[in-house]
């Protein structure tokens, strides 16, 4: 089909489109002194309580010469006259009633009258903390964007929005605060959302990928989060967010690696505790990719490496096991991998009791048929557990597919093979950049100031400086003067 | 994008220089130095190790003098063909590329041969270096930036190995090293197998002008060649405390029999995880020779550093699966070894030399300006 269809279409053209649905409607409406009106909508998009009330009563209890008088009849905002084509067809999909005194004429007044469909407002899903505000995006632009400014109530809060997809025509929010966020940030995002080339947006996944720097990268380079405080709190930090319509996640960029391990509830709990729980997720992380390549390689090359005792220990769960480490692992990760996927393709309660008879009977089973032994098993499922520490959900997908290649390379190398593709994956995220920005800052670029807030959280009062990453155009979030003195012993500062 | 901001975004700050320098230093060298230099200076050697650290320290200052001559920086390849013209300079960097690829080849052959006696002793040789080749290539191929990171995370990342060296400290004879004697013959000796193992650095005539403000990272360039200098310090008198004079002569690697003795709940033989991890250490090595030669190709020849860069990774390949015995192994190393011994021990106090001659002959000529290229 051709690109620019909708804007070669003339009016007439659009209406005869229009009549082959079966839900629009043209009505003939009687006003006042036999004069007639024609109504042209689709039912499924409008609202008939505002219709009736603010279309149809007004019009039928005045009379009206000129489309000039219609306008002035109706009690509704927006009202405006139309004559293309154009402009029809947007109007008509938006809910909005075209209203003419002849059925053939090629302009009329449109009035909206949209019905709005909206889920509540709920408790985010993917990012729930037990701490903090419990609300999470929803799939309307403006009541997502109502949580932001509601947030973070500015004039600088700045919102430029963008139509995208040939089909959809879908929304699109660019949302910065002016005066914090790097100008140049700004003009890539906009740039890279403009030149979006795609029929239907679902999602801000779809935009994601397509703004990307580097697409063929397991590793996600923007972040999407359902959390309007997580939004809100990284504005403030100079980042740019992304809404669409219809989609209750939004991006964030520029971004690094280190973020996609850092919960927001890091945030609500003391410091030291939360660079705790950071840590203890980082090393979750290692663990998850690299515990059963390591027993693989182990046990294939380099059985000299265990001490004795618990070599002893690894022998007796493996004696009966008919195959070799590699085939072992496999099989169990990807039965976990199965059980995930048929957990998220599930309903809640079928799909907890799908884990527990996965989780529980087959690995059992499989560990008293003698399929598989009881320390892979263990480390099999710790792994499991340790990439839903994650609190981005769509790292966790990469962790869980990167698993696979270390494991073949473990088969084929042993340790040797685990440091070689472990160094192919850092060279790979040195080369990758989020909106322009270095992923893998603050590690490299090194930037003693980033560090503040990555592998571990110092306190609020030691942040004030806005983070070197986002390049902000102002440097700080508060005076460090300003901040408070610390008082020696048995004085005090009044 | 305008070209100016393609070239500000390959340049690197100064800081980096002290990983690029420190990383292309560290590599196989350090597994068994110490037999050869214990050969030399017996266990006086470890003043050796200071010795050398203190001269090649002013060697990197010269090296700054020639590089930096006029304010700009530039690299050796302009330096040849300022001061010895195009054909004849041409030729001298062309044998600085050649030099740079064997000690890329020699780092990685030798890497694959501990790994062979170590850990894999069937190991076949070329998928392995293939595989090598192709991360240091695809890592080149994003630009100097990510060689940089290399080198940042090659010394980084493996810095806790140095933990290592204290377990071996249990059985630490402190005797050993007494008495401290200093004997000129044999230091000097000592001195020249010293420096082959500090060699590398000199890659810093290449990379140079990709560094952010590079008359400040003359400081960085002395640093990282302190830490190393202190590392090889360190593990030396680890290994003097540790073994005595007759074992140390019978160990071919002392370093990584050192880490035999160090026992962890988990980990029995930690020289298998050791070597592994060794990776990132020899990575930088290789990716910034490889660097080196593709950069000075496209340099000489005028083309694109991807063609260059293709042709250096299939050199490279071709030469290292082509070096299989021991003796051929070895001859590589010593050979390397002693063309690096001459480069930066001879050439470039000569062209130190040369070059402040010239330039004070040509500004008494031309007052005010320096030379122009």
């Amino acid at each position: 089909m051709k690109k620019n269809r909708e804007h070669s279409r003339s009016f007439e053209e659009v209406l005869t489109l229009c009549r082959e649905s079966d839900d629009f409607i043209n009505e003939e409406l009687l006003g006042k002194e036999n004069s007639i009106y024609y109504l042209s909508y689709f039912s499924s998009l409008c609202d008939s309580t505002p219709l009736n009330e603010f279309v149809f009563n007004p019009l039928k209890k005045k009379q009206c010469y000129s489309l000039e008088d219609i306008k002035e009849a109706l009690p509704l905002k927006g009202v405006k006259a139309v004559s293309s084509g154009k402009e029809l067809e947007e109007g008509l999909n938006q809910g909005q009633v075209l209203i003419r005194f002849e059925q053939g004429e090629p302009y009329g007044i449109l009035a909206s009258v949209r019905l709005n469909e909206n889920r509540q407002i709920s408790i985010p899903e993917m990012e729930y903390t037990v701490i903090g505000p419990k609300e999470a995006f929803v799939e309307n632009l403006d009541v997502n964007l109502n949580l932001l400014r509601n947030r973070l109530p500015t004039s600088s809060l700045c919102v430029k929005k963008v139509t995208i997809g040939t089909i959809s025509r879908t929304e699109v929010a660019v949302v910065y605060l002016k005066d914090i966020a790097n100008k140049d940030n700004v003009q890539t995002m906009i740039q890279r959302i403009e030149a979006i080339e795609y029929d239907e947006i679902s999602d801000t996944s779809y935009i994601n990928q397509f703004i990307e720097d580097n697409s063929n990268s397991p590793f996600p380079q923007l972040i999407d989060t359902e959390r309007p405080d997580r939004v809100a709190a990284q504005l403030t930090e100079g980042k740019i967010a992304v809404l669409s319509k219809g989609s209750p996640s939004v991006i964030l960029a520029p971004t690094t690696m280190v973020e996609f391990f850092s919960a927001f509830e890091d945030y609500y709990i003391p410091w030291h505790l939360a660079s705790a729980f950071r840590l203890i997720r980082l090393f979750a992380v290692l663990f998850s990719v690299f515990s059963t390549p390591m027993y693989v390689a182990v046990l294939t090359y380099h059985a000299e490496l265990i001490p004795q005792d618990l070599l002893a220990t690894l022998i007796m769960s493996r004696s009966i096991i008919p195959f070799p480490p590699i085939f072992e692992a496999i099989f169990l990760e990807l039965t976990i991998e199965l059980l995930r996927e048929a957990g998220a393709r599930l309903p809640t309660k079928v799909g907890q009791t799908i884990g527990i008879v996965g989780g529980i009977v087959i690995g059992t089973a499989a560990v008293e048929a003698g399929l598989t032994s009881n320390v892979l098993l263990i480390i099999v499922a710790l792994a499991a557990l340790a990439s839903f520490t994650t609190p981005i959900y769509r790292i966790g997908n990469t962790i869980r597919l990167i698993r696979f290649p270390f494991l073949l390379m473990a088969q084929l190398w042993g340790l040797l093979g685990i440091s070689l593709l472990g160094s192919f994956l850092l060279v790979h995220i040195i080369t990758l950049k989020s909106l322009g920005r270095p992923y893998l800052e603050p590690v490299y670029p090194f930037r003693f100031r980033d560090f503040k807030d990555a592998f571990i959280r110092v306190p609020f009062s030691k942040q004030y400086e806005l983070p070197e990453l986002t390049q902000t155009a102002k440097p700080e979030r508060f005076s460090k003067k300003k901040a408070k003195k610390h008082a020696d012993i048995d004085e005090h500062i009044r | 994008m305008s070209v100016q901001n393609i070239k500000s975004m390959s340049h690197v700050s100064p800081f980096y220089v002290f990983f690029l320098v420190h990383s292309m230093q560290i590599g196989v060298g350090i597994f068994g130095f110490q037999r050869y230099i214990a050969m030399d200076a017996g266990y006086n050697a470890w003043i050796t190790v200071i010795l050398t650290g203190l001269l090649i320290h002013i060697l990197i200052w010269m090296l700054y003098r020639i590089l930096l001559d006029g304010g700009k920086p530039r690299d050796i390849i302009d330096v040849h063909r300022q001061y010895f013209g195009k054909y004849i300079g041409n030729l001298l960097s062309w044998a600085f590329l050649v030099y740079f690829l064997f000690m890329g080849i020699t780092v990685l052959r030798t890497y694959i041969e501990v790994i062979q006696i170590w850990m894999f002793p069937t190991l076949i040789t070329w998928p392995v270096a293939l595989f090598f080749i192709l991360i240091v290539t695809y890592g080149i191929f994003n630009g100097f930036r990510v060689v940089t990171g290399i080198a940042f995370l090659g010394v980084v990342l493996p810095f806790g190995l140095i933990l290592t060296l204290i377990s071996p400290l249990e059985f630490a004879n402190y005797d050993r090293i007494l008495p401290v004697e200093f004997i000129l013959g044999e230091q000097t000796a000592a001195v020249k197998t010293m420096t082959l193992s500090f060699i590398g650095f000199e890659s810093l005539a290449f990379y140079l002008p990709f560094i952010n403000g590079a008359q400040k990272s003359q400081k960085w360039a002395h640093a990282g060649h302190g830490l190393t200098t202190l590392m090889y310090l360190a593990v030396t008198l680890v290994t003097f405390f540790y073994y005595s004079r007759l074992h140390l002569e019978r160990v071919i690697y002392p370093s990584l029999s050192l880490w035999k003795v160090l026992e962890l709940p988990v980990i029995e033989r930690f020289e298998y995880v050791g070597l592994s991890m060794w990776l990132l250490v020899v990575m930088p090595n290789i990716i910034i020779s490889v660097w080196v030669v593709s950069r000075g190709m496209k340099k000489l020849l005028r083309t694109k550093q991807r063609h260059t860069l293709f042709f250096t990774a299939g050199t490279l390949f071709l030469f290292t699966i082509a070096f299989e015995t021991r003796e051929a192994i070895d001859n590589l190393n010593n050979h390397v070894s002693t063309v690096g011994f001459y480069i930066i021990f001879c050439y470039v106090p000569a062209l130190f030399i040369l070059t402040a001659i010239i330039r004070r002959f040509r500004s008494d000529g031309k007052k005010n300006s320096g030379p122009s290229v």
